[in-house]
């Protein structure tokens, strides 16, 4: 695989570009990296970590989309006999003697959807897509050989292989996992009286969490320095491809908000463990006064976590947004409408989504003067997610769209986002939030606008550089049925959500056939699992594709397949170590030169201009 | 279909630093591993703000919170009611200590390594002479005064009122008199036989009676502790009711000692970070780099942080 | 068995159109030229248009069928004065938001369509507009603004409390109930302390507030129609959220942080259910209980929006909107069991000391705090009114139409006087109805007594010369 002869003329040649000695650093002779630990597991390489990234991104989202299944068959059958699933489950089932029914147990669904909120968020969406894609595509679109520091990449990953780790073990516990919501509010998640997942479950997701962040934070920090640092000559800012924008974006948002995050993590396990009261305040629980644990504010935690928490939203759908800007361009063969207006979306988006966090905090008791400032800022955020939808509609329009696996997923995703987006803005009009605040209708907002859209950037991603990272294509057929599958599926899965919560029926109820008000949704809620297992399977279809072709896929033959303008596509197939075999490229124009001349389809950012020619984009 | 790496660049003209952002070369004219400090540090200090905001929220939602000048009045060598004196010289000595690692760094960019060497040990010397202070601090907290992360003897009154002698306390119905060795002395109070309430008479570390029996709303007061057991004197409002002293509120030695821990952990690895680079410098290992000492420029950035989050720390738990 | 048989079929499912696939990436490998992709554009764009015009309308029809259940729309309109405030905004937003989701889905898919690769066909340079860039931000910076205005408005008047409410309750959840607290007659909620909870003082309340006294931790619920109600909304382990979906009322409980929410209901249960008897989907026989129908068993329901731990799902309560008449009969029974009456003042001594329960109120003789008087004069009027209630039925079976008038006047002021009897605070008044109640009642007595042998004379009618009358 790695070329290790390339490192050779790598050094020799390397000091005719003004590379700040970073090839001399971290490369320790010709023997570099040559056995199986230090090629495939601890691998400094960049497009290595990539793919640790996805795979260990894709495991996850099997155990976290699997995890939805079982506790959606709660939902949609709640009287249907589980006892089958005891094999897997053990204790989480329980069999009632008489009858030999399992039903799954009320703690455990609960656990289940902690569990696979905080594995979807935070290990496939944030780590699996922009651990994955920033690692693949900064060097080879900069045009740099590897991260500033592949060694702190390296580390980045290996902190949420270990995350994961801790995680997984969790899922094993006696008392169970982590039960108090993704969002851990206190003090249901720091007093062990109140849940059996908040016993040894909630202390080890924690600790897996803090050490997630410290993944994020050394990727971020290699991302950001990276970009700015280790362009190649010629690339300004301005001709960088809209995916380096969405990943040094994401990356700064990153850096800036986790600690955040982390600091409130730190309390709550100083009040778990210590016995402080940072969010604790008049609590009799378990036939317990507690009187030693007063003083503090559990909306005080809220907003800790709120101010990660909603940037956290927009650093999973930057780097899909910047992953679909690129492949609609390719395959329509046109420029991405409007770049300069896309990189200032995306810098407003990124800016706005520090002072939204409270939207999420309406209901909470906070003084309702706060929420109208937070009401504002919300609906102001939604004027540039708007722009940029509607520079993607320009996009496919005038173009000669290729319908391959790729685009379908960027198309959908526009699709997507465009149906999501719209119900984020009753969600941000606090009066409206009254009603809507923990119900279904939220389920459906954040589940298509994430669980869906952010995903299908994911797809469109993986499918458009299979061949970049494995010298071979994923099948098509397979490619195409995943698409319209997952489409029709998430849309049968979501879309009824919203009329869920328009009726009132809250979120997170293990059974609706206590209240009058909420059960009227029998035949809805099985539509709803079936669709969501038949959506699963073709999930399966799509890693089933993925692994196949890594091996048997149509290789690729030429450099360029999609005919694209960008650097990591002018890297031989199977690049080694350091990508470039020779110099790496200049680059002398923008990335969108497509369709430009009659006769020239497109014009790789490596061309010189030509004499009087202007360099696109403003 | 692909195009050959083109290799030359035509002439362009530029602005004089725009061609900073031009790509192949660095624009904030910083080393990858400078600009990577740079960015922790800011995460960094994103982290200690959360925590400075927890702080401000939760103490600003309390009535009553311990007056810095009253806790914090004490100094080795048995040095009493020298308010905020003991902190000023720690304070004093960790600035010191970012004076000295600039000049380490000076001296780094003149490539002269015994001076690096000399100023870098003044540097941890002056970082160890913080800890020490800090570590005297905790100590004094938690064992002459009892104040741990969950218990707190430091307050205010919220209303004016009047310490009651011993005779006053034998007088409150429904106790027994009860007499103990505390710490060698001889102690006796009076127990609430409903509610197990100890009345205690106000005396300090040493049995002295306070100069005055009367106190103000908003005065400062510290239960007295001896060896893991607080004397909560007992005291009687204007309106007659008695009442004892009510420990203080409980967040202020949770953050105090988790913020200035946290930040003791960031002194303490940047010792031995400082320790490490000192010896890399007398090695000669930055000599080879020949780019002016960068890592000590990078070590020095790092204390300069940590000099600056102790001005916030210091503001928000002893000034303000 | 069917599970395994399912997973089967997958597998072989799969097994097959992998099969499949490698046949047609063999097939394309062999014919490499652009028809075929301009075929595949076709189709897969075609699809795509077929997908939207599905898509679009299964949301219309779904919309059209599911709209009977949407709180807000048909006969669920909201049951609390700021509910309409709510359900028009998001009207409005589902408005706006409806015209540009029709029309961006649309545009994207049809453009795909027509701009589908295919030959002869290139695609147009065109990179960018700065005046369209203006517009598509500006107009909806511009719609934004309206919703946002119109958003704050709604929201700042519904969250205003001014102190203006009629009535203050106490909703304190916990896992996993709610325990709703009256105020009683004096309209305030006594302080309450989580140190002190314990044993039957589930709340936690302190004694020695007076505002206890005539405190009731309810076993129903019932609010009165058309009152400004504010509920003290609190919790006691963990967070929990108190949620009325069909008055739009929702709030966190936290502990430690009372919050409120102020509402004022408009619909009785017995208006929303008379209401709903229009609709077919109401009409059918109710699930549990198939003698009734759907309508006749509807509810106003509480639910906990806020995960609490493993019984989050099951926090029920029924809410019953009444008429004030019903409001203040249902109190009149429930001040009986003002929780410090049956806790502390009416035990034993020898419970008090088993349970070491303080009155501080101990001192004051039984019957001799301000509420034992009130509740002891109400009841006495009560008696009267009975006693008239009596007094009419044996008038109408004599079929004396004089005498059964002359009562129902009777009966008529009495009412008055019971009301006032019922929801005062202050003695005096009270008095004043109990003289008034005895006036009444002994003038038909009086004639009563000169009229049939028949008559009833109730032995707990208060005589003319009762101490009662005299001022306490």
């Amino acid at each position: 695989m790695a070329d290790t002869t390339i490192l050779e003329k790598d050094l020799h040649g390397a000091h005719a570009h003004g590379e700040h000695g970073h090839d001399d650093h971290d490369h320790h002779g010709d023997r570099y990296q040559s056995a199986f630990i230090d090629n495939y597991m601890f691998s400094m390489d960049h497009k290595t970590i990539a793919k640790q990234f996805l795979i260990t991104g894709m495991f996850w989202a099997i155990i976290g989309a699997a995890m939805s299944i079982i506790f959606r068959l709660q939902l949609g059958f709640p009287g249907a006999d589980m006892s089958w699933l005891q094999p897997l489950l053990g204790g989480w089932i329980n069999i009632d003697p008489a009858t030999g029914t399992g039903t799954l147990s009320q703690e455990f669904y609960y656990a289940l959807v902690t569990m696979h909120g905080t594995i979807i968020v935070f290990f496939v969406l944030t780590a699996g897509l922009s651990g994955t894609f920033s690692n693949l595509l900064i060097p080879l679109q900069i045009g740099a050989r590897d991260m500033a520091s592949p060694l702190m990449n390296m580390l980045s990953y290996w902190f949420f292989f270990l995350s994961g780790l801790v995680m997984f073990i969790s899922l094993f516990l006696n008392t169970g996992p982590f039960s108090g919501g993704w969002t851990a509010y206190p003090p249901l998640s720091e007093l062990p009286q109140a849940s059996d997942g908040s016993k040894a479950g909630a202390t080890m997701w924690i600790m897996s969490l803090v050490l997630f962040v410290v993944s994020v934070l050394l990727g971020g920090i290699n991302y950001i320095t990276t970009v700015l640092n280790m362009r190649t000559k010629g690339m300004s800012m301005f001709r960088l491809p809209l995916t380096i924008w969405a990943f040094l974006v994401t990356a700064i948002i990153g850096l800036l908000s986790f600690p955040v995050l982390a600091s409130g993590f730190f309390m709550v396990m100083l009040d778990r463990t210590l016995g402080t009261s940072f969010f604790l305040n008049e609590i009799y629980i378990a036939d317990t006064a507690l009187t030693e644990r007063v003083g503090g504010s559990a909306i005080l935690y809220q907003h800790l976590f709120w101010f990660l928490g909603h940037p956290e939203v927009y650093i999973i759908i930057l780097p899909a947004m910047g992953i679909v800007s690129e492949v609609l361009a390719t395959h329509a063969r046109k420029p991405i409408f409007g770049y300069k207006a896309m990189v200032f979306s995306i810098l407003a988006i990124a800016f706005l989504s520090f002072i939204v966090w409270a939207h999420h905090m309406f209901m909470t008791g906070m003084n309702p003067f706060i929420s109208n400032i937070f009401v504002i800022f919300t609906l102001i955020i939604a004027v540039p997610s708007a722009v940029k939808v509607f520079n993607w509609i320009a996009t496919v329009w005038g173009g000669a769209v290729r319908f391959n696996s790729a685009m379908l997923f960027s198309l959908g995703f526009v699709s997507m986002f465009i149906s999501g987006g719209l119900t984020g803005i009753f969600l941000g009009n606090a009066a409206i939030d009254i009603q809507q605040h923990d119900t279904y209708f939220v389920v459906a907002h954040f589940h298509i606008v994430m669980g869906v859209a952010a995903f299908f950037g994911m797809y469109a991603g993986v499918y458009h550089w299979f061949p970049r990272m494995y010298g071979r294509f994923m099948n098509e057929f397979l490619g195409k049925l995943h698409f319209w599958g997952t489409m029709i599926g998430a849309y049968c899965v979501f879309g009824p959500m919203h009329y869920l919560g328009m009726a009132g029926v809250p979120r997170r109820y293990y059974s609706f056939e206590t209240f009058n008000a909420f059960s009227e949704f029998d035949a809805m809620n099985q539509f709803i699992t079936i669709a969501a297992i038949i959506t699963f399977f073709f999930q399966i279809l799509f890693v089933v594709n993925f692994f196949y072709s890594i091996y048997k896929g149509k290789k690729q033959t030429e450099m360029n397949p999609w005919e694209a303008t960008t650097l990591e596509w002018t890297a031989p197939i199977h690049a080694g170590h350091g990508n470039w075999e020779g110099a790496i490229p200049h680059v002398h124009r923008w990335p969108y030169d497509l369709s430009r001349y009659e006769d020239r389809e497109f014009i790789p950012q490596t061309e010189p201009l030509k004499e009087g020619e202007k360099d696109g984009g403003h | 279909m692909a195009q050959d790496t083109a290799v030359k660049l035509p002439e362009q003209e530029h602005h004089k630093d725009e061609h900073l952002w031009e790509g192949g070369t660095e624009p904030f004219k910083t080393s990858y591993g400078k600009l990577m400090m740079w960015y922790f540090l800011l995460s960094d200090a994103f982290t200690f703000a959360g925590f400075l905001i927890a702080y401000g929220a939760l103490r600003f939602s309390m009535e009553a919170w311990p007056i810095p000048d009253f806790v914090f009045s004490t100094a080795p060598f048995n040095i009493h009611h020298a308010p905020l004196i003991f902190v000023t010289f720690m304070t004093f000595v960790l600035i010191v200590s970012s004076v000295t690692v600039l000049r380490a760094v000076q001296e780094g960019k003149n490539e002269n390594e015994g001076g690096v060497i000399k100023w870098m040990i003044a540097t941890i010397i002056g970082g160890g002479i913080f800890l020490g202070c800090q570590a005297w601090e905790w100590t004094n907290l938690i064992v002459q005064e009892g104040t741990t992360v969950f218990n707190n003897p430091f307050s205010t009154h919220v209303e004016a009122g009047k310490y009651l002698t011993l005779d006053e306390i034998s007088q409150i119905p429904k106790t027994t008199k009860v007499e103990e060795t505390i710490h060698g002395k001889n102690v006796v109070y009076y127990q609430s036989v409903v509610d197990g309430t100890k009345y205690f008479t106000k005396a300090d570390h040493n049995g002295k009676a306070p100069e005055s029996m009367d106190f103000a709303n908003g005065s400062s007061y510290l239960v007295t502790y001896h060896d893991g057991k607080y004397m909560n004197a007992a005291y009687k409002t204007a309106d007659g009711t008695i009442k004892t002293e009510p420990m203080g509120p409980k967040a202020f030695g949770a953050l105090f000692f988790f913020i200035t821990g946290f930040h003791g952990f960031h002194v303490f690895s940047g010792l031995v970070i400082l320790s490490v680079i000192t010896l890399n410098v007398w090695s000669g290992m930055y000599k080879k780099r020949q780019n002016g000492h960068e890592m000590v420029e990078k070590v020095g950035l790092y204390w300069h942080f940590v000099d600056l989050v102790w001005v916030f720390v210091f503001l928000a738990f002893y000034l303000i | 068995m069917e599970i395994f048989i399912g997973f089967l079929c997958a597998v072989l499912l799969t097994v097959l159109l992998v099969q499949i696939a490698k046949a047609r990436e063999l097939a394309t490998a062999v014919r490499a030229d652009h028809n075929e992709e301009y075929e595949v554009n076709k189709l897969q764009a075609g699809m795509g248009v077929v997908f939207m015009v599905l898509f679009l309308v299964a949301c219309v029809v779904s919309f059209i069928y599911y709209a009977p259940y949407v709180l807000g729309w048909g006969v669920n309109t909201a049951a609390s004065e700021h509910g309409p405030m709510v359900d028009s905004l998001f009207n409005t937003t589902l408005l706006v938001t409806s015209i540009v989701f029709f029309a961006t889905q649309f545009a994207l898919f049809w453009f795909a369509w027509q701009y589908r690769g295919r030959k002869g066909h290139k695609a147009i340079y065109w990179s960018h507009n700065d005046q369209l860039e203006m517009v598509w931000m500006i107009v909806p910076a511009v719609v934004m603004t309206f919703l946002v205005v119109q958003g704050l408005q709604a929201w700042n008047t519904i969250m205003v409390d001014e102190g203006d409410h009629d009535i203050e309750i106490e909703a304190t959840g916990y896992q996993f109930a709610w325990e709703i607290r009256y105020p009683g007659r004096d309209n305030m909620l006594g302080t309450k302390d989580f140190r002190k909870i314990g044993g039957k003082n589930t709340l936690g309340q302190d004694w020695t507030d007076a505002k206890n006294i005539d405190d009731v931790v309810a076993s129903d619920i019932y609010l009165p129609v058309g009152k400004k109600i504010r509920v003290r909304i609190t919790a006691k382990d963990v967070l929990h959220n108190f949620y009325l979906p069909q008055f739009r009322v929702k709030m966190d409980a936290v502990p430690g942080m009372p919050t409120y929410f102020i509402f004022t209901p408009t619909v009785t249960t017995d208006s929303m259910r008379r209401r709903l008897s229009a609709s077919p989907d109401w009409q059918v026989a109710d699930k549990q209980d198939d003698t009734k129908k759907r309508y006749e068993t509807f509810d106003y329901e509480l639910a906990c929006a806020e995960l609490c731990g493993k019984g989050h799902y099951s926090m029920r309560r029924v809410i019953k909107i009444v008429s004030q008449e019903e409001y203040e009969a249902w109190l009149d029974k429930q001040e009986a069991n003002s929780t410090y009456m049956s806790i502390v003042r009416n035990l034993t001594d020898e419970e008090k000391a088993k349970g070491k329960v303080e009155d501080p109120f101990a001192s004051t003789t039984k019957g001799e705090l301000l509420f034992e008087k009130l509740v002891a004069i109400k009841d006495r009027v009560n008696t009267q009114l009975k006693s008239l209630n009596d007094a009419l039925i044996v008038a109408k079976k004599a079929k004396n139409a004089a005498e059964v008038t002359k009562i129902e006047a009777a009966i008529v002021a009495m009412q008055a006087q019971q009301r006032i009897a019922r929801i005062t605070n202050n003695l005096e008044e009270a008095n004043t109805a109990e003289r008034e109640a005895n006036r009444i009642a002994s003038q038909v007595m009086q004639a009563n007594l000169t009229t049939t042998d028949n008559a009833v004379i109730d032995s707990t009618a208060v005589p003319l010369d009762s101490t009662a009358n005299k001022i306490q």
